[in-house]
């Protein structure tokens, strides 16, 4: 058996099928095809062959046969060759040409695992944070604290100004007519916020509770309804309440109104906030360092993913998406108009993410065999005991964890984990 | 009487394809002809020598489809033994 290395990661092959091996086949076509068969005079299925024969035609077993044919050589040759497929074979027959009683062949292009050429994979140059939190940082993130426990108060005396909620009525008419969606009752604005008309807001700043005002607006030209556009309206307000948000100071009350057993003083919720900074900055740094050795590798190793490979996996995500879609109660359809992106446009997105992830499992799988990584047989207990425990809800036993999940999938899980942990260990860590 | 006219047509079903391993063969034959003509017809067609004949008598069943009502078709059919060595393709009369 010949095999051509191709480019981008395929292999090309030539396989001939004998005319025993497609006699073999037809036998097998038969046996299928017939079982739906119903011919006047036999029981479903229990036609005789040449009955069949006769009235059908030996050409209408010849599909099902080459199937069963194909399968079976091209199998053969994959497992003979020890051919690490990962995508659907292009297979080259003209079945046209096929005649009973002679030998046929056909071509085969199919994508293999991309040999990878590892470069320096080791030592990595990492530079971290610095898991501190300097005084100004700590200001920022205590101010965005106090904000987050702001409250509305409403303001009995002053006017309206920007950054206020005004509570009001409105009518609008344009040339004394009311229009649609014109009128409402006790609307809250806030001031600034730009959601009413351009002017509109502007005009209603330096207002006081229980005032009312003609705000007069002009509608702009791109106006959304036609009648309207560029329209002057008159808009008759009644502002019943100035609303004001009101960010609490950092003092003893604040601290009092927290409620919280280990916060007791302003000087323990500044340490919090710092303790909390710097151990968000460790985190960071440890996915930093991860992410970076393993960014490094891919980019350092040498390899060709075939783009067949890259599909598969796009569409096997996007699979697992559209089941994750359903699970939440929407329709695929309705989440990419909500996302703004048609389905072959989604499925590029998932393209580069696939290519992504296979660079990383590929090089990460050639660190584990580079550096002769093995999985013992505690480690797979462990790992074993942690999926019993994962599930304990469904009372899963370590003999139905052990059945459901083969051995391979677990070393190779456990190899994976520790070929990354070498990354990280070796990084070279300013 | 004509030998075309005496056998019909090779009735074709599980229970006839099953008797054909014992070289016995099933035909509609022509009501009004007796078993020595059917054996003559069957030898002559097929050139085979044939060991015996037997003959169904089929009856005619009464059907009716909504008001109309009437009778079946009365067939006949002959089971054909043939000589030790002898056979016929029924499949391709």
């Amino acid at each position: 058996m010949i095999i051509d290395k191709l480019s981008g990661s395929r292999v090309f092959f030539e396989v001939t099928v004998t005319k025993e091996q497609f006699e073999h086949g037809l036998d097998h076509a038969f046996e299928v095809v017939n079982k739906d068969v119903e011919i006047k005079g036999f029981r479903k299925g229990n036609a005789p062959r040449k009955v069949y024969e006769n009235k059908y035609g030996i050409e209408s077993l010849y599909e099902e046969a080459i199937q069963h044919v194909l399968q079976d050589t091209y199998y053969n040759v994959i497992v003979e060759n020890k051919l690490d497929v990962v995508a659907q074979p292009k297979i080259d027959l003209d079945i046209n040409n096929i005649k009973r009683g002679e030998d046929f062949s056909y071509k085969v292009t199919v994508a293999v695992k991309p040999e990878v050429k590892l470069g320096k994979y080791l030592g990595t140059e990492v530079t971290l944070l610095k898991p501190e939190a300097s005084d100004a940082e700590v200001e920022a993130e205590v101010a965005k604290k106090l904000e987050q426990h702001a409250e509305m108060v409403v303001k009995e005396e002053g006017s309206l100004e920007n950054g206020d909620t005004a509570v009001f009525d409105f009518s609008g008419s344009v040339d004394g007519v009311k229009f649609d969606g014109g009128t409402a009752e006790n609307h809250e604005l806030v001031i600034g916020s730009g959601s009413f008309i351009p002017g509109f807001e502007e005009q209603m700043v330096g207002m006081k509770s229980e005032e009312t005002k003609d705000v007069v607006v002009t509608f702009p030209e791109e106006y959304q309804e036609k009648t309207l556009a560029g329209k002057e309206a008159v808009f008759v307000c009644k502002l019943h309440e100035i609303k004001t948000r009101v960010i609490p100071a950092l003092d003893e009350e604040f601290i009092t109104e927290l409620n919280d057993e280990a916060v007791k003083t302003v000087e323990d919720f500044k340490n919090n906030v710092k303790a909390e900074l710097v151990s968000q900055k460790e985190t960071q740094n440890k996915n930093h360092v991860r992410t970076t050795v393993i960014k490094t590798a891919v980019e350092n190793a040498e390899f060709e993913i075939p783009e067949e490979m890259v599909l598969e996996e796009a569409n096997r995500s996007l699979e697992q998406n559209k089941a994750q879609i359903k699970q939440y109660g929407l329709d695929f359809a309705t989440y990419l108009q909500y996302m703004g992106k048609d389905e072959a446009g989604f499925l590029e997105d998932l393209k580069g993410q696939a290519e992504k992830t296979l660079q990383e499992q590929l090089v990460i799988e050639a660190v584990a065999i580079a550096e002769k990584l093995e999985a013992t047989k505690d480690e797979m207990d462990v790992k074993y005991a942690e999926i019993v425990e994962q599930y304990k809800a469904q009372n899963v036993t370590l003999e139905q964890a052990k059945q459901a999940i083969p051995e391979s999938a677990i070393t190779a899980e456990i190899i994976y984990a520790k070929a990354i942990e070498l990354l990280v260990e070796k990084a070279q860590v300013k | 009487m004509d030998k075309f006219l005496i056998v019909k047509r090779p009735i074709v079903s599980e229970k006839t394809t099953k008797l054909s391993e014992e070289r016995k063969y099933t035909f509609e034959v022509d009501r009004n002809a007796n078993k020595i003509q059917i054996k003559q017809a069957i030898e002559e067609l097929f050139n085979v020598k044939v060991q015996k004949v037997n003959v169904i008598n089929g009856v005619a069943k009464f059907k009716r489809v909504g008001q109309h009502s009437g009778f079946t078709a009365k067939v006949t059919k002959a089971i054909v033994t043939l000589m030790p060595g002898n056979k016929i393709d029924i499949y391709e009369v």
